[in-house]
């Protein structure tokens, strides 16, 4: 009976929904729908509305970039393990198999009320339903001394692309012996395993180039994702030469100098010869132009993903408060099937299914030693609730480790191929 | 024209019960599927080009994915992700997924 009560009540939101398209098909207009971001999400979306609506939506998808480096495996070429070029795609698969109309250019302002997003280059584009997955921005001051500028001296990386270069030849010149000393953020924050996954990829590195190096994480946090796991693992494969030091212990970061390379804390003064500084983050800016933040970050309806504050929005991925989902590219993908399935059928009448969303995070620690954490998720009342969900064990074979490092080695083609095909 | 709007009628119901038993009856819907499917291609790539760990599904069998799917939902096969995955699964929402891979090109 549960089948049938579903099924009815998709068709009568199919139908419901589907008079409100009544007026675009009337004049002959397609619907339109802009995503601007063109990550995990955006991109994912864009592709999905297009593919699935066969045509019957107009999809732009504005995105500054016109090669796009992946965050997830950004770690894997800091460690040397990919090399830069394999982490770029372009959007040419959108274009040209999706029929996705696709912008370079930047979103800088949305007019809500006459739904228009308005370009950097001067000129706008309209949508009936928007879907924003701008990422993240930085609030530099979170780390005080921190700068767009120090950023150059300091790079938080936590954009790939250039920043992910900059570090990785700031960490190969680190002088013998030398400290590397990063800087995690605080929560809520992009890809929560990340920092601890990049101090295993440096180290990885340094292991090989500059093996009495150190590495000392100041973290301002006093746990972190998959703890146990990523320390047992620095015992086994670096031991010695990472120390990870909790608030509790340097009692804050008091200032970070980039010209003198040191970072200050109530503990002591460190010293650095590379430094990755990443600072607490926000909702990418268009987000906070459209005013559909409420503080950092966008609250979205747990079923649809659409903004609380205007239903004509969708926020997808990072910028959005998808509590209980972590902020990465998987959960972001993951949205984005959610929300492309409700704006096709509020604008074409198709069937809207229920939400499910699901994320996996791998983690490598060395070589063939990889480590994964993830969860099932549907909508629940107030947030996306926990459906079920795993972690690797500390004490697994080096079978089960490579194993897991080799089945994210085909994700990332699969969800690359999800985004860009 | 009463007797014509009723054959028409009559014509449109049988036709309507044609195109839907089998579908029902095989407890496949091929949107039901696809939608299903978007979260197995975050994943599982249309075409495998290297690599051991994550296959390619479009155009397995059916009962390949029906019993692969059936052992990871009751843990005789082993993977995190995909127990998680298949756990969640309902009988309906199997076949629907199966189906649906099936019936794509290789």
């Amino acid at each position: 009976m549960k089948k049938i009560s579903r099924r009815q009540f998709t068709n009568a939101a199919a139908l419901g929904l589907g008079a409100l398209a009544i007026p675009n098909i009337a004049v002959g207009a397609k619907p339109k729908v802009v995503v601007v971001g063109g990550g995990a999400g955006g991109a994912t979306a864009a592709r999905y509305v297009a593919k699935d609506s066969k045509g019957a939506v107009d999809v732009t998808l504005i995105e500054a970039s016109k090669r796009y480096y992946t965050c997830f495996y950004s770690n894997l070429y800091l460690g040397g393990l990919r090399n830069y070029g394999s982490i770029g795609h372009n959007y040419y698969g959108l274009a040209v198999n999706n029929g996705v109309n696709v912008v370079h250019d930047w979103a800088a302002s949305v007019d809500a009320q006459n739904k228009r997003v308005k370009l950097a280059s001067g000129s706008s584009v309209s949508y009936d339903r928007l879907i924003l997955s701008p990422g993240i921005d930085f609030k530099y001051d979170s780390v005080p001394g921190y700068s767009a500028e120090v950023q150059s001296k300091m790079p938080h990386a936590w954009k790939s692309g250039t920043q992910t270069q900059l570090l990785k030849r700031q960490v190969l010149n680190m002088r013998k012996g030398g400290n590397f000393v990063i800087v995690p953020p605080t929560n809520p924050y992009r890809c929560p395993p990340g920092p601890y996954e990049r101090v295993s990829m440096v180290a990885h590195l340094l292991k090989a180039n500059n093996p009495k190096a150190k590495i000392i994480i100041l973290d301002p946090k006093p746990k972190f994702s998959k703890q146990g796991l990523f320390m047992d693992g620095w015992e086994r494969h670096y031991p010695g030469m990472i120390d990870w030091v909790d608030p509790g212990a340097h009692g804050g970061i008091k200032n970070v100098d980039g010209n003198k390379m040191e970072i200050k804390t109530d503990l002591d003064t460190f010293k650095a010869d590379a430094a990755s500084v990443i600072p607490a983050q926000k909702a990418g800016a268009i987000a906070l132009a459209a005013g559909v933040n409420d503080g950092d970050w966008c609250p979205v309806n747990p079923n649809s993903m659409a903004s609380k504050a205007d239903s004509n929005i969708y926020v997808l991925g990072d910028a959005s408060v998808a509590k209980s989902m972590p902020k990465s590219g998987f959960s972001a993908n993951s949205q984005a099937k959610v929300a492309a399935n409700a704006v096709r059928g509020e604008l074409t009448g198709s069937k809207v299914f229920p939400a499910r969303y699901s994320n996996t995070c791998w983690s490598l620690i060395a070589t063939d030693d990889g480590i994964k954490v993830g969860a099932s998720y549907k909508a629940g009342e107030k947030k996306i609730d926990v459906v079920s969900k795993f972690i690797s064990k500390k004490g697994e074979s080096a079978e089960t480790r490579k194993t897991t490092y080799e089945e994210s080695i085909d994700w990332y083609n699969g969800m690359t191929a999800d985004m860009f095909s | 024209m009463c007797e014509i709007l009723r054959l028409a009628f009559a014509a449109v119901f049988v036709l309507v019960v044609i195109i839907t038993i089998p579908t029902k009856s095989m407890g496949a819907d091929k949107e039901y599927g696809q939608y299903l499917s978007a979260e197995c291609n975050a994943c599982h790539a249309p075409s495998k080009k290297s690599g051991a760990g994550i296959p390619s599904l479009n155009g397995k069998p059916v009962p390949y994915l029906v019993s692969a799917l059936l052992q990871y939902k009751n843990k005789s096969r082993k993977n995190a992700v995909m127990q998680m995955i298949a756990g969640r699964l309902d009988s309906e929402q199997i076949n629907a997924l199966a189906a649906y891979f099936s019936s794509l090109g290789k």
